[in-house]
This record gives structure tokens, C-alpha cells and sequence, in this order.
């Protein structure tokens, strides 16, 4: 009975994928609808299922597969043409299939799919008219319907010797491996399996010995390979072990199959021996993560020089074993021509998949998890960003729209792309969706960047879609994307320009088990922050007074490379004792950067993640915990939640707005005030690159203008105090310079204070058109003026902005 | 008749039954959990797994353990998971018969008797069986 389980696991196991390769025949079919080859594969395919279920006494399952069978004879025959009708008949049968498979597996039994209606379906497109080739064709059929049967009927043998004992195998095997050679040429997949059958049950050694060359017989005829020649993609998904060196001789002898070369290599592997192995290695690299560093320490050249070799092995090692559980992603976009055709003709969209990267490998348990919220991101671009074909040529863009899957390896991550070339996501219609949801305040809006308006989208309960389709739109999406993407350390991006199309990149870990991270202490402890979330360490010069953090109230920011970056003291955040921090580690995530506080950045290592306990979990900042190389248990910080938690209260609901205090609110703007001439003037932060002090003594004057030599560029001065009429530049040994930068011009500002960065409630301006300014507001309860950035920038370079490109422009505009 | 690893918690005895305790170990170093429940006091690295840390003190709202009194570490296994428990001190391994059994008695404070199964009176000394699935939920 057992062996009768196992023969059966294995029919499954080999019959999904068989599956898998008849939907993308099918697919491939409808583009090249006259391809032999194909239908050829096809046919095998499910004569085989065919073949196999009726051996095992499946009997529904062999009625469906033998009607399509039947009418897969007449296509592959030439007495029927292939057509859509036929294309839909054919894979609702794969689905028909599927079912019963699917049900064998979960209960044993066959089940109760419908198979009445898919029978009929297919006979009905039998009854209809032929192809009109048909007839001209008729007569060279017959030879290879002549051939088929003798097929068959070698198949059917087959299946009754490999019911035999292994023990009375051997002659049988001979014949076995002879007919197999004989069919090798034409054969494809199929075969191979079978021999690997038959070989398991009579032991290897045996079953090659028989493999004599005598008995490889000359090429089929022509008109039979020309017919039967295996789809250059059948093989390749799945090559089990079994084809021998005379039969790949035969193959290339014949030149009809160059793929199997490889198959004498791989065998199957049950998935819990590869995680366990994964684990032990885990542990090992613990272990030797401990040793190093013990041998350190050690004067013990012995113990150095062995640390090292561990080092080297176990590193090997750990690669050897991850690369046991990589499979290419192929595996997974496999579905996806099937599933972007079904919804492209259900939803009437004309859409073209193209996968770039096929080969790129992730580990097995990822691909695993990466599946649905990938399906779920292209059945997004087919319903919600390829537009219907009427659409796109208004547009001016091709009817046919095309849906772009990339992968590629980059920092030690797989990037997956989803690209659409469809109408792009509307940041109004998010924004109009937010307010009416009550997820966002429309002052939270008016403010909200482009970037901020596509965060929204990961917004749970978010959906845009103006009706709910069968497809998508009913509000379970793209959060769940997105939580299903981080619960395995990865990140989602999303970037779309309206009337383009849009992206979705997904950013994973190459694999689950082993992670590289960042070990940082804060009051004493050590903690781990992924590197998945890492951008750069900024060293904070502490022993200045002025360490770079500025405040605005009481939140923390500090200027890198003139972008003001949101800062959250990791001490706050765990509610421990605060120390001086030394180091900011930008880290990236919820589509935004922000920096991380830290007392000490230790090392980078190698981890291994064990679970935490669901108690641990609900406290929403660490997302695992890990054994250090000396022993000690670290948390591993969960950034993500983090950034939601601490500071990004913008993406949450609006009731939840009151607890800005660490965040910096964008609603409000930010306004460096300066004093000149005894005024306070504001001037938005935003384009300010830096504050500098410049000598007086080296300002020249070229053509009438006062200019510095700063970073080897020529900074032109103006002096705020004559452009507002308040006073005449006066003779102090030092000027103080707010620079603002666009692209490669800068320009300075002499003003005699830097006085404040506060913040600027924007509806709090009243108009006062005086000369340079656009206005004036109060402050810290003092009236503020606002300076006209722009005139008095144009007032010393006149070409300032011509650069900048046409969002800039429209941002100063906005801020006039 | 049922074995109890025993142990003191503020001078009463405590029995969990056999089945559950996987080992008694000397305390480890132990690495706090910022912001998690004060019961939990904090992780351990047990041959490489990291193991929770409840110091059963806390649980039973009991005044803290003297700085002097080094606690022992008393590891279960609960829904496969291996929790370890802080006790003040490691008691033998008793065998009790059912017919000393009591249910808890209602001198107890809520707390304790929410945490407690039942007793065995033993010979001059009462033994309070503990409900490791809840001391540790």
C-alpha cells in the first residue's frame, strides 16, 4: 500500500509540473497556432497523465484527459486548426485536471469535480467544423497515426512492465530502456521519467549495464521527428536523472533534443531535509562566528590559523547549502502567462508579458511566499494600469500594452520589478479616496509629497478601484503585498508617473535563514538592524558642541547633503537611558528615509534569525532575535515598524495626529530665520544647502558683483540688507552665508544672524507687498517677514533656475 | 501518583509537574526586551536557541528578589516552545500521592490563585502546584 502512496505522490508531483508546461504551451500555441512541436508536447502530456491515471484506477480523471486526448490528435494531425475556442476548451481542461489532482492529494480521492461539463465543452468543438486543411493532410496522417499507435501501445507497455517486481525486472528493464531509446529522439520528457521508474525499482547499476548501444536504434523517419520533436522548453523545467550517455548520443546524433545533457545530475530532494540542513548550518555559522572570535584574542597561531579555515569552510558551506534551495524564478513567472492572458481577455485589455531574468535564483522558502503578492501585483497592472486597447491609442500609445517582469540581483538582494506601461496611478484620485475614507486630513494632503500620495496605496482598506471587479478592488490589497513582503525581510517600492505606467519593485533578501545586519549597542545592549534597511552611517562629531542635530521643536533632524533627514533617538524608542549618540544610520523604509540615533555602531555579522515568541512580537519593534558570536542573545530591530511607530504619523489615520511630537509634520513648512538690519526674515529651509562663514577679506568683485571662491566654484554674494533697504552691507571680518544650491549654481545670502529654524504654519501668512518679501507671518510670537526667495535670487543670478527643472519651478511658484 | 520538580518562591513551595520541565539550569546571562510586559525578563541563549525568560516573582505580583539571592532557571516546554521560569530556589523532585490532593486553598490572593491548579499537602508543608500554561501566556 505504501508503495502504492509513493508511486501515486510521485504521478502528482510529476503531473503538476506537467501541468504547469501544458499551460504554457497552450499559451505559446495561441501566438504560433501551427506549431507541431508544441501541439506535440502537449499531446504527450496528456496522454501520459492520461496514461498514469488509468493505471492507477482514476477513472474520471482518465475520461477528461481522454477526450482531450482525442481532440489534441486531431490538432497535432492537422484535421483542426487551432482557435480561440479551442485554446479556452483546452485549458479549462488543465483546470479540470488540476482539480482532480488537487483532490487525490488532499483526501485520496478523485472528488467530485465537475468533469460532465469540460467533457461535453470538448466534444462539442469536435462536432464542429474541421480545420480546411484537413483533408489535404489526411493522407500523411495516416503514417503518423500508424506511428502513434505503435507509441501508444510502447507506452502501454511500459506501464505494465513497471508494475513488475524489481526482482524479475532486468530483461524487462532491457526492453524498457529499448523502446525509450527508440522513442528518445521523439520522446521528450516523458520517457526519461518513465525510465527513472523503472530504473528506481531495479537498481541503477543494473539498468545502465542493460543500456547496451546496440540497441539504439537509427533516427526516426523524418515525417515522425518533424511531428513529435519536443518543444525545446519541455525539458529543461524538470530533467530527472536517468538519460544515458548512448541516448544523449542518440539525441545529438539526431540534433532533435541538445537539452538533456544535463539530466544525469539532478535528483529529488524532499524540501525538510534541505530546511534542516539550513538550520545545522545556521548554528555552524554561529559556531564559527564564536571561535573567531575567541581566536582573536588568542596568541595561539594554531587556533588562528584553524579559525581561519572554519571561517573559510563553513562559508562555503553556508553557500553550498543556500544554493541546494535556490530555484530560479522562473518557477514562479511560469503561471503568469496564463494568468495575465485569462484576466487580459476577461477584462478586454490586449496585454504583452515580458520576463527578463528568468534565471535569477531565490531561495525556495522566499519564492514560496514571494508568489501571491506577486500574482496579486500583476493581476493590479492588467485590471488597474493597462488600459482597454481604445484607451491606449487615444493615448497615443500602442493598443497592445505590455507588462514587463524584471529580476535581477542587486546588494545582495533579488529585485523583482513589476512594470506596466499603463495609465499610471492618479495621486489626486488617491488623495480625494484618503480624505473621503478618513484615513488622511485634506490639510495632511495638501502637503503630501507625490511619494507620500503613493504611500497611501499601502493604506489597509485603500482601493481605488472606481467599481469592485471580480479581479481586484475589493480592498485587500496592496497592504497585504506589502505585509507579506516585509514579514520576510524584504521591501515594496512603488513609483508611477501618470499616462506612463507604473512600478512595483520588490526588494527581497536572497535568503530567509541568514541575514547580514548591523550590530549597534544603545545603554549597553546590542541590537541588530538589517541591512535590507541600511542606506549610510553618519558619524556625528560629538565633541562639539554643535553636533549637526538640529530641533525642530522638539523633534529631531539633521542636514545631509542639504536634505533635511527626520531623526528617531533609538534610546527614545526603546525607552531606555539616552547617551549622547555618536552615529545616525540612515535607514530606508515605508518609502522614506529617516535616521536612527545610535550610541555605537559594533560590527556588521552574519545572523541567523530565530523566531520570537508571539508576546515579543505584539511589541512592534523587533522582528526576531539572534545569538551573537559571543554568545549573547541580540534583538533584531524590526525598522519598518519603527518608522511607523516613531515617526511617520503622517501615514497613519488622522485622529492618531496629535502625537507629532517626533515628527516633523508636513502640513507646516520649515523657515531658517536670519536677521538682517534688525528684522527677522523667514526663508524656507527646504532649498537651503548650507550655512557658511566666509571671510570678508576674500569677497572680489567680478563685473560689478560681489562673488567668493567656495568648493571651486564662483558663489555670487547678495547682501539681504540692500536688496530689502534696511541697511548697507557693513565691515564685519566675517559674513555669515545661507547658500542655496539648484543643480550646480549656488548662490549666497549675507545676513547678519542665523537666529531659528521654526516651523511655518503656511495659513498663517498675510500679504505684504513690500520690496522682496512675500509677506509676513508671526513666529515664535515676533512678526517673521518671508523673503521672495526667487526675485532675490534672480536679483544675483538671473539664471539660476533655468536649470531646474520644470517641478522645481512649479514648487518655488507654490511656495510664492 | 504524580512527580512535581519543586522549588521556593518567597518562602512557599511551588511543584510543576515532571512532564513539563525540560531542565534546571544556573541563571544565564540574560538579554533585556525594551518595552516588553514586566513579567518578561528578557532572552537567553540556550545551545544556540533563544529562549523567553518570565521571572515567576513577577507573575505572581511577589515583592523582587533580593539582590542576593540568585535566582535559578527553571526551563519548560509549553506549545513547543521552551520557556525558561526564574525561581528563588530549586527544590527535589517530590512524588505525591492524588489523595493529598486539596484545590487551592482561599487564603490565596487572586493572582496566585489564578496561576495555581491545586495543592498537595505534604508532610508539614504545603505544596502549590503551578499552571505553567498560564504562568507563561
Amino acid at each position: 500500500m505504501d508503495e502504492n502512496q509513493e508511486i501515486v505522490r510521485e504521478f502528482l508531483v510529476e503531473s503538476y509540473e506537467n501541468l504547469d508546461q501544458l499551460d504554457r504551451d497552450l499559451i505559446a500555441l495561441e501566438s504560433e497556432p501551427g506549431s507541431r512541436a508544441l501541439l506535440s508536447s502537449i499531446f504527450r502530456t496528456v496522454h501520459t497523465i492520461k496514461g498514469t491515471s488509468g493505471f492507477l484506477g482514476m477513472t474520471r480523471l482518465e475520461r477528461v484527459t481522454h477526450v482531450g486526448e482525442s481532440l489534441l490528435v486531431e490538432l497535432r494531425d492537422g484535421q483542426r486548426s487551432m482557435d480561440q475556442p479551442t485554446t479556452d476548451v483546452l485549458l479549462s481542461l488543465t483546470d479540470t485536471v488540476r482539480a482532480i489532482l488537487s483532490s487525490v492529494e488532499a483526501t485520496g480521492e478523485e472528488g467530485e469535480a465537475d468533469i460532465d461539463a469540460v467533457i461535453s465543452a470538448v466534444e462539442a468543438i469536435q462536432a464542429g467544423p474541421a480545420g480546411a486543411e484537413a483533408k489535404g493532410a489526411a493522407v500523411e496522417n495516416e503514417a503518423v497515426e500508424a506511428e502513434q499507435s505503435e507509441q501508444v501501445a510502447q507506452d502501454e507497455q511500459h506501464e505494465q512492465e513497471e508494475t513488475l517486481e524489481p526482482q524479475e525486472a532486468p530483461e524487462l528493464v532491457e526492453a524498457v530502456v529499448a523502446s525509450s531509446a527508440a522513442e528518445a529522439p521523439s520522446g521528450g520528457t516523458r520517457t526519461s521519467k518513465r525510465r527513472i521508474g523503472s530504473r528506481k525499482k531495479s537498481g541503477g547499476e543494473k539498468s545502465r549495464g542493460t543500456k547496451v548501444p546496440e540497441q539504439r536504434p537509427a533516427p526516426a523517419e523524418p515525417p515522425v521527428a518533424a511531428a513529435a520533436a519536443p518543444a525545446p522548453t519541455s525539458a529543461p523545467a524538470k530533467r530527472p536523472a536517468a538519460v544515458s550517455e548512448e541516448t544523449q548520443a542518440a539525441s545529438r546524433a539526431t540534433g532533435s533534443d541538445t537539452t538533456r545533457s544535463a539530466s544525469d545530475t539532478t535528483i529529488r530532494v524532499d524540501v525538510d531535509v534541505l530546511d534542516a540542513l539550513m538550520r545545522q548550518v545556521g548554528e555552524l555559522v554561529l559556531t564559527r562566528n564564536q571561535i573567531s572570535r575567541i581566536a582573536q584574542g588568542s596568541v595561539e597561531q594554531d587556533l588562528v590559523r584553524a579559525a581561519q579555515q572554519l571561517n573559510l569552510i563553513a562559508g562555503e558551506l553556508q553557500e553550498g547549502v543556500m544554493k541546494t534551495r535556490m530555484q530560479p524564478i522562473e518557477h514562479l513567472w511560469s503561471k503568469m502567462p496564463r494568468v495575465v492572458r485569462d484576466l487580459a481577455t476577461s477584462m478586454g485589455r490586449d496585454v504583452a508579458l515580458e520576463m527578463i531574468g528568468k534565471d535569477t535564483e531565490l531561495d525556495r522558502s522566499l519564492l514560496e511566499a514571494v508568489k501571491d503578492p506577486l500574482t496579486h501585483l500583476v493581476r493590479n497592472a492588467v485590471d488597474h494600469g493597462i488600459e482597454v486597447p481604445a484607451d491606449r491609442v487615444k493615448a497615443g500609445k500602442p493598443a497592445k500594452g505590455t507588462l514587463t517582469l524584471h529580476a535581477y540581483h542587486s546588494g545582495g538582494q533579488v529585485v523583482v520589478e513589476v512594470r506596466d506601461d499603463g495609465r499610471g496611478v492618479d495621486g489626486d484620485k488617491l488623495a480625494a479616496a484618503a480624505v473621503r475614507k478618513g484615513l488622511k486630513t485634506p490639510d495632511q494632503i495638501a502637503t503630501a509629497s507625490p511619494n507620500d500620495l503613493l504611500q497611501l496605496l499601502f493604506l489597509p482598506g485603500f482601493s481605488t478601484a472606481e467599481k469592485v471587479t471580480n479581479v481586484s478592488g475589493r480592498g485587500v490589497g496592496m497592504d497585504v503585498v506589502k505585509t507579506k513582503i516585509e514579514e520576510i525581510g524584504g521591501t515594496v517600492e512603488l513609483e508611477s508617473v501618470m499616462g506612463e505606467g507604473t512600478t512595483c519593485r520588490l526588494r527581497i533578501p536572497l535568503t530567509l535563514a541568514i541575514m547580514p545586519t548591523l550590530t549597534v549597542a544603545c545603554a549597553g545592549d546590542l541590537y541588530a538592524v538589517p541591512q535590507v534597511n541600511l542606506v549610510e552611517l553618519v558619524a556625528l562629531d560629538s565633541s562639539k558642541e554643535d553636533s549637526g542635530v538640529e530641533h525642530v521643536h522638539s523633534a529631531p533632524v539633521y542636514r545631509l547633503r542639504g536634505e533635511l533627514l527626520p531623526l528617531v533617538s533609538m534610546a527614545e524608542v526603546l525607552g531606555v537611558d539616552a547617551q549622547p549618540p555618536t552615529v545616525i544610520a540612515v535607514l530606508q523604509a515605508e518609502g522614506r528615509r529617516f535616521g536612527l540615533l545610535l550610541d555605537r555602531v559594533v560590527n556588521t555579522e552574519e545572523i541567523v534569525v530565530k523566531p520570537l515568541s508571539s508576546r515579543l512580537k505584539s511589541i512592534g519593534l523587533y522582528a526576531g532575535a539572534t545569538v551573537l558570536g559571543d554568545g549573547r542573545v541580540a534583538l533584531i530591530l524590526d525598522v519598518q515598524a519603527i518608522a511607523r511607530t516613531s515617526m511617520l504619523v503622517d501615514v497613519q489615520p488622522a485622529e492618531t495626529g496629535g502625537s507629532d511630537a517626533e515628527a516633523v509634520d508636513r502640513s507646516i513648512e520649515q523657515v531658517l530665520v536670519v536677521g538682517v538690519g534688525g528684522h527677522r526674515v523667514a526663508m524656507p529651509l527646504a532649498s537651503v544647502a548650507r550655512l557658511e562663514h566666509v571671510l570678508a577679506s576674500s569677497v572680489e568683485v567680478v563685473g560689478g558683483r560681489q562673488v567668493v571662491q567656495y568648493r571651486d566654484t564662483i558663489l555670487p554674494l547678495l547682501h539681504l540688507g540692500t536688496l530689502l533697504g534696511t541697511m548697507v552691507p557693513h565691515d564685519a571680518e566675517e559674513l555669515l552665508v545661507v547658500v542655496y544650491s539648484n543643480g550646480h549654481r549656488s548662490v549666497g545670502m549675507v545676513v547678519d544672524d542665523i537666529l531659528d529654524i521654526l516651523d511655518d504654519d503656511v495659513r498663517a501668512h498675510s500679504d505684504t507687498a513690500d520690496s522682496g518679501l512675500v509677506g509676513s507671518t508671526v513666529l515664535s510670537g515676533v512678526i517673521t517677514e518671508l523673503l521672495d526667495v526667487r526675485a532675490a535670487i534672480l536679483a544675483v543670478d538671473p539664471s539660476f533656475y533655468d536649470e531646474a527643472d520644470a517641478s522645481y519651478t512649479d514648487l518655488v511658484g507654490a511656495i510664492r | 501518583m504524580s512527580q512535581y520538580v519543586t522549588f521556593d518562591l518567597e518562602d512557599t513551595l511551588y511543584g510543576v509537574e515532571v512532564g513539563w520541565v525540560q531542565e534546571v539550569l544556573r541563571p544565564h546571562s540574560r538579554t533585556r526586551i525594551p518595552r516588553s510586559p514586566a513579567t518578561v525578563s528578557g532572552l537567553v541563549n540556550l545551545r544556540g536557541q533563544v529562549v523567553l525568560t518570565v521571572d515567576l516573582r513577577t507573575r505572581l505580583e511577589l515583592a523582587p528578589r533580593p539582590e542576593d539571592v540568585e535566582p535559578m532557571m527553571v526551563v519548560v516546554q509549553v506549545g513547543g516552545e521552551s520557556v525558561s521560569l526564574l525561581v528563588d530556589r530549586i527544590g527535589d523532585v517530590v512524588g505525591a500521592d492524588d489523595d493529598t490532593y486539596a484545590p487551592p486553598p482561599d487564603t490565596l490572593d487572586a493572582t496566585t490563585r489564578a496561576l495555581v491548579t491545586g495543592a498537595h499537602k505534604l508532610d508539614g508543608q504545603l505544596l502549590l502546584l503551578l499552571d505553567v500554561e498560564r504562568a507563561v501566556a
